[in-house]
Protein backbone atom coordinates (compact mmCIF):
# COMPACT_ATOMS: atom_id res chain seq x y z
CA UNK A 1 0.00 0.00 0.00
CA UNK A 2 1.30 3.44 -0.79
CA UNK A 3 2.35 5.55 2.12
CA UNK A 4 -0.12 8.31 1.33
CA UNK A 5 -2.99 5.84 1.07
CA UNK A 6 -2.07 4.21 4.35
CA UNK A 7 -2.00 7.67 5.94
CA UNK A 8 -5.58 8.25 4.77
CA UNK A 9 -6.67 4.91 6.18
CA UNK A 10 -5.04 5.75 9.47
CA UNK A 11 -6.62 9.19 9.74
CA UNK A 12 -10.15 7.99 9.05
CA UNK A 13 -9.72 4.94 11.31
CA UNK A 14 -8.72 7.08 14.29
CA UNK A 15 -11.30 9.75 13.55
CA UNK A 16 -13.96 7.05 13.60
CA UNK A 17 -12.77 5.79 16.97
CA UNK A 18 -13.23 9.27 18.39
CA UNK A 19 -16.99 9.16 17.89
CA UNK A 20 -19.65 6.90 19.29
CA UNK A 21 -20.06 3.56 17.60
CA UNK A 22 -23.48 4.45 16.23
CA UNK A 23 -22.03 7.44 14.38
CA UNK A 24 -18.96 5.76 12.94
CA UNK A 25 -20.51 4.57 9.71
CA UNK A 26 -21.66 8.05 8.87
CA UNK A 27 -18.33 9.60 9.76
CA UNK A 28 -16.43 7.10 7.64
CA UNK A 29 -18.74 7.65 4.67
CA UNK A 30 -18.31 11.39 4.91
CA UNK A 31 -14.55 11.23 5.44
CA UNK A 32 -14.05 8.94 2.48
CA UNK A 33 -16.05 11.24 0.20
CA UNK A 34 -17.06 8.63 -2.31
CA UNK A 35 -13.78 6.72 -2.24
CA UNK A 36 -15.32 3.26 -1.83
CA UNK A 37 -12.01 1.39 -1.59
CA UNK A 38 -10.94 3.60 1.26
CA UNK A 39 -14.30 3.20 2.99
CA UNK A 40 -14.20 -0.60 2.75
CA UNK A 41 -10.64 -0.73 4.02
CA UNK A 42 -11.38 1.44 7.04
CA UNK A 43 -14.63 -0.39 7.85
CA UNK A 44 -12.86 -3.73 7.62
CA UNK A 45 -10.20 -2.55 10.07
CA UNK A 46 -12.82 -1.05 12.38
CA UNK A 47 -14.70 -4.35 12.42
CA UNK A 48 -11.53 -6.20 13.41
CA UNK A 49 -10.80 -3.54 16.00
CA UNK A 50 -14.20 -4.28 17.56
CA UNK A 51 -13.37 -7.97 17.72
CA UNK A 52 -9.77 -7.59 18.85
CA UNK A 53 -10.49 -8.02 22.58
CA UNK A 54 -7.44 -9.42 24.36
CA UNK A 55 -5.65 -10.34 21.15
CA UNK A 56 -1.86 -9.97 21.74
CA UNK A 57 -2.54 -7.96 24.90
CA UNK A 58 -0.55 -10.41 27.00
CA UNK A 59 3.14 -10.49 26.07
CA UNK A 60 4.19 -13.71 24.37
CA UNK A 61 7.18 -14.26 26.59
CA UNK A 62 7.11 -13.38 30.21
CA UNK A 63 10.58 -13.12 31.65
CA UNK A 64 9.46 -12.84 35.25
CA UNK A 65 7.04 -15.71 35.47
CA UNK A 66 8.27 -17.65 32.57
CA UNK A 67 7.36 -21.10 33.73
CA UNK A 68 3.80 -20.16 34.65
CA UNK A 69 2.41 -21.58 31.46
CA UNK A 70 4.44 -24.74 31.37
CA UNK A 71 2.39 -27.73 32.25
CA UNK A 72 3.67 -30.04 34.88
CA UNK A 73 4.64 -33.39 33.45
CA UNK A 74 2.67 -36.32 34.84
CA UNK A 75 5.15 -39.06 35.68
CA UNK A 76 3.06 -41.73 34.02
CA UNK A 77 3.04 -39.87 30.73
CA UNK A 78 6.77 -39.53 30.75
CA UNK A 79 8.31 -42.37 28.80
CA UNK A 80 11.26 -40.29 27.66
CA UNK A 81 14.72 -41.41 28.60
CA UNK A 82 16.10 -39.55 31.57
CA UNK A 83 18.49 -37.03 30.07
CA UNK A 84 19.58 -35.55 33.36
CA UNK A 85 23.33 -35.08 33.31
CA UNK A 86 23.61 -35.82 29.59
CA UNK A 87 25.77 -33.60 27.42
CA UNK A 88 24.11 -32.32 24.24
CA UNK A 89 26.61 -30.36 22.17
CA UNK A 90 28.11 -28.14 24.88
CA UNK A 91 24.96 -28.06 26.97
CA UNK A 92 24.64 -30.19 30.07
CA UNK A 93 21.06 -31.16 30.83
CA UNK A 94 20.16 -30.27 34.40
CA UNK A 95 16.47 -30.80 34.70
CA UNK A 96 13.24 -31.16 32.83
CA UNK A 97 11.27 -27.92 33.08
CA UNK A 98 8.13 -28.94 31.29
CA UNK A 99 6.34 -29.46 28.06
CA UNK A 100 5.96 -26.42 25.85
CA UNK A 101 3.73 -26.13 22.85
CA UNK A 102 5.44 -28.78 20.79
CA UNK A 103 8.29 -30.32 22.66
CA UNK A 104 10.08 -30.89 25.90
CA UNK A 105 11.98 -28.11 27.60
CA UNK A 106 15.04 -28.83 29.70
CA UNK A 107 17.02 -26.58 31.94
CA UNK A 108 20.63 -26.90 30.87
CA UNK A 109 24.03 -25.43 31.54
CA UNK A 110 25.88 -23.79 28.71
CA UNK A 111 29.33 -25.13 29.54
CA UNK A 112 31.10 -22.67 27.27
CA UNK A 113 29.50 -19.51 28.65
CA UNK A 114 28.69 -20.80 32.13
CA UNK A 115 25.08 -19.77 32.08
CA UNK A 116 21.75 -21.44 32.33
CA UNK A 117 19.72 -21.93 29.20
CA UNK A 118 16.55 -23.67 28.18
CA UNK A 119 16.75 -26.34 25.53
CA UNK A 120 13.65 -27.36 23.74
CA UNK A 121 13.56 -30.67 21.94
CA UNK A 122 11.19 -31.70 19.25
CA UNK A 123 9.60 -35.03 20.17
CA UNK A 124 10.90 -38.03 18.20
CA UNK A 125 7.62 -38.69 16.48
CA UNK A 126 7.59 -35.14 15.11
CA UNK A 127 11.26 -35.04 14.14
CA UNK A 128 10.45 -36.94 10.95
CA UNK A 129 7.62 -34.59 10.10
CA UNK A 130 9.12 -31.87 7.92
CA UNK A 131 6.21 -29.49 8.57
CA UNK A 132 6.71 -29.89 12.31
CA UNK A 133 10.45 -29.34 11.95
CA UNK A 134 9.85 -26.22 9.91
CA UNK A 135 7.38 -24.96 12.48
CA UNK A 136 9.84 -25.68 15.26
CA UNK A 137 12.49 -23.66 13.45
CA UNK A 138 10.11 -20.74 13.00
CA UNK A 139 9.01 -20.89 16.60
CA UNK A 140 12.66 -20.55 17.62
CA UNK A 141 12.96 -17.53 15.35
CA UNK A 142 9.91 -15.95 16.96
CA UNK A 143 11.48 -16.46 20.38
CA UNK A 144 14.75 -15.04 19.09
CA UNK A 145 12.89 -11.97 17.87
CA UNK A 146 11.85 -11.27 21.42
CA UNK A 147 15.39 -11.49 22.71
CA UNK A 148 16.95 -9.40 19.99
CA UNK A 149 14.19 -6.86 20.42
CA UNK A 150 14.71 -6.63 24.14
CA UNK A 151 18.44 -6.30 23.65
CA UNK A 152 18.04 -3.58 21.03
CA UNK A 153 15.78 -1.72 23.39
CA UNK A 154 18.34 -2.08 26.14
CA UNK A 155 21.15 -0.61 24.08
CA UNK A 156 18.91 2.28 23.02
CA UNK A 157 17.84 3.08 26.54
CA UNK A 158 20.98 2.29 28.43
CA UNK A 159 21.39 5.81 29.79
CA UNK A 160 17.76 5.99 30.84
CA UNK A 161 18.06 2.72 32.62
CA UNK A 162 21.11 3.78 34.54
CA UNK A 163 19.64 7.15 35.39
CA UNK A 164 16.38 5.95 36.85
CA UNK A 165 15.56 3.08 39.09
CA UNK A 166 12.41 2.17 37.20
CA UNK A 167 11.04 0.68 35.09
CA UNK A 168 14.20 -0.79 33.69
CA UNK A 169 16.14 -1.86 36.68
CA UNK A 170 15.72 -5.15 38.40
CA UNK A 171 13.20 -7.34 36.68
CA UNK A 172 14.35 -6.69 33.15
CA UNK A 173 18.00 -6.71 34.01
CA UNK A 174 17.81 -10.47 34.21
CA UNK A 175 16.53 -10.59 30.69
CA UNK A 176 19.88 -9.68 29.19
CA UNK A 177 22.42 -12.37 28.82
CA UNK A 178 26.10 -11.64 28.55
CA UNK A 179 26.13 -12.89 25.01
CA UNK A 180 23.29 -12.94 22.57
CA UNK A 181 22.65 -15.44 19.88
CA UNK A 182 23.26 -13.73 16.57
CA UNK A 183 20.55 -13.77 13.97
CA UNK A 184 21.68 -15.41 10.83
CA UNK B 1 14.34 -17.78 37.41
CA UNK B 2 17.07 -16.88 34.97
CA UNK B 3 16.48 -15.20 31.69
CA UNK B 4 17.58 -18.08 29.57
CA UNK B 5 14.94 -20.35 30.90
CA UNK B 6 12.37 -18.11 29.33
CA UNK B 7 13.96 -18.50 25.95
CA UNK B 8 11.77 -21.19 24.55
CA UNK B 9 9.08 -21.37 27.16
CA UNK B 10 6.20 -19.42 25.80
CA UNK B 11 3.26 -18.76 28.03
CA UNK B 12 0.31 -20.96 27.27
CA UNK B 13 -1.62 -18.83 24.88
CA UNK B 14 -4.29 -19.16 22.30
CA UNK B 15 -2.27 -16.90 20.02
CA UNK B 16 -0.30 -18.59 17.28
CA UNK B 17 3.11 -17.01 17.76
CA UNK B 18 4.48 -18.13 14.43
CA UNK B 19 1.50 -16.69 12.59
CA UNK B 20 1.82 -13.39 14.46
CA UNK B 21 5.53 -13.31 13.68
CA UNK B 22 4.85 -13.84 9.98
CA UNK B 23 2.07 -11.25 9.91
CA UNK B 24 4.33 -8.81 11.71
CA UNK B 25 6.89 -9.12 8.95
CA UNK B 26 4.17 -8.20 6.47
CA UNK B 27 3.06 -5.26 8.61
CA UNK B 28 6.63 -3.97 8.64
CA UNK B 29 6.38 -3.51 4.88
CA UNK B 30 3.23 -1.40 5.29
CA UNK B 31 4.23 0.52 8.39
CA UNK B 32 7.56 -0.13 10.03
CA UNK B 33 6.86 1.72 13.25
CA UNK B 34 3.60 -0.08 13.93
CA UNK B 35 5.35 -3.40 13.55
CA UNK B 36 7.99 -2.21 16.01
CA UNK B 37 5.31 -1.21 18.50
CA UNK B 38 3.82 -4.71 18.36
CA UNK B 39 7.25 -6.29 18.47
CA UNK B 40 8.21 -4.38 21.60
CA UNK B 41 4.92 -4.79 23.39
CA UNK B 42 3.97 -8.33 22.42
CA UNK B 43 7.33 -10.00 21.84
CA UNK B 44 9.38 -7.75 24.09
CA UNK B 45 6.88 -7.30 26.93
CA UNK B 46 7.42 -3.54 27.13
CA UNK B 47 4.76 -1.21 28.49
CA UNK B 48 3.24 1.60 26.45
CA UNK B 49 5.50 4.12 28.19
CA UNK B 50 8.63 2.04 27.66
CA UNK B 51 7.80 1.56 24.00
CA UNK B 52 7.21 5.29 23.59
CA UNK B 53 10.56 6.03 25.14
CA UNK B 54 12.44 3.66 22.87
CA UNK B 55 10.70 4.86 19.71
CA UNK B 56 10.91 8.49 20.79
CA UNK B 57 7.20 9.13 20.26
CA UNK B 58 4.44 9.94 22.72
CA UNK B 59 2.55 7.22 24.60
CA UNK B 60 -0.57 8.44 22.78
CA UNK B 61 1.08 7.70 19.45
CA UNK B 62 2.05 4.25 20.68
CA UNK B 63 -1.57 3.58 21.63
CA UNK B 64 -2.84 4.78 18.26
CA UNK B 65 -0.30 2.60 16.47
CA UNK B 66 -1.18 -0.31 18.73
CA UNK B 67 -4.92 -0.10 18.00
CA UNK B 68 -4.51 0.02 14.26
CA UNK B 69 -1.78 -2.62 14.25
CA UNK B 70 -3.95 -4.99 16.30
CA UNK B 71 -6.87 -4.62 13.91
CA UNK B 72 -4.57 -5.07 10.91
CA UNK B 73 -2.86 -8.15 12.36
CA UNK B 74 -6.13 -9.72 13.42
CA UNK B 75 -7.43 -9.33 9.89
CA UNK B 76 -4.25 -10.88 8.51
CA UNK B 77 -4.63 -13.86 10.86
CA UNK B 78 -8.29 -14.23 10.01
CA UNK B 79 -7.26 -14.82 6.41
CA UNK B 80 -9.53 -12.09 5.17
CA UNK B 81 -8.14 -10.20 2.22
CA UNK B 82 -7.49 -6.53 2.66
CA UNK B 83 -9.30 -4.76 -0.10
CA UNK B 84 -6.09 -3.40 -1.56
CA UNK B 85 -6.78 0.21 -0.78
Amino acid sequence: MERERWGQVERVFHAALQVEESRRGELVRRSCAGDEDLRREVESLLAHHQNAGDFIETPAFDGEANTAGVRAIPAAANPRPDLKGALVAHYRILDEIGIGGMGVVYKAEDTKLSRTVALKFLPDHLAKDSAAVERFRREARAALRSIIQTFAQFTTSRSTRVASSSPWSTSRARLWPAALPGER
Amino acid sequence: MLFDEALMVARETSTDLVAVDDALNRLAKVDERKSQVVEMRFFGGLSVEETAEVLKVSPETVMRDWKLAKAWLLRELSGEKPNGA
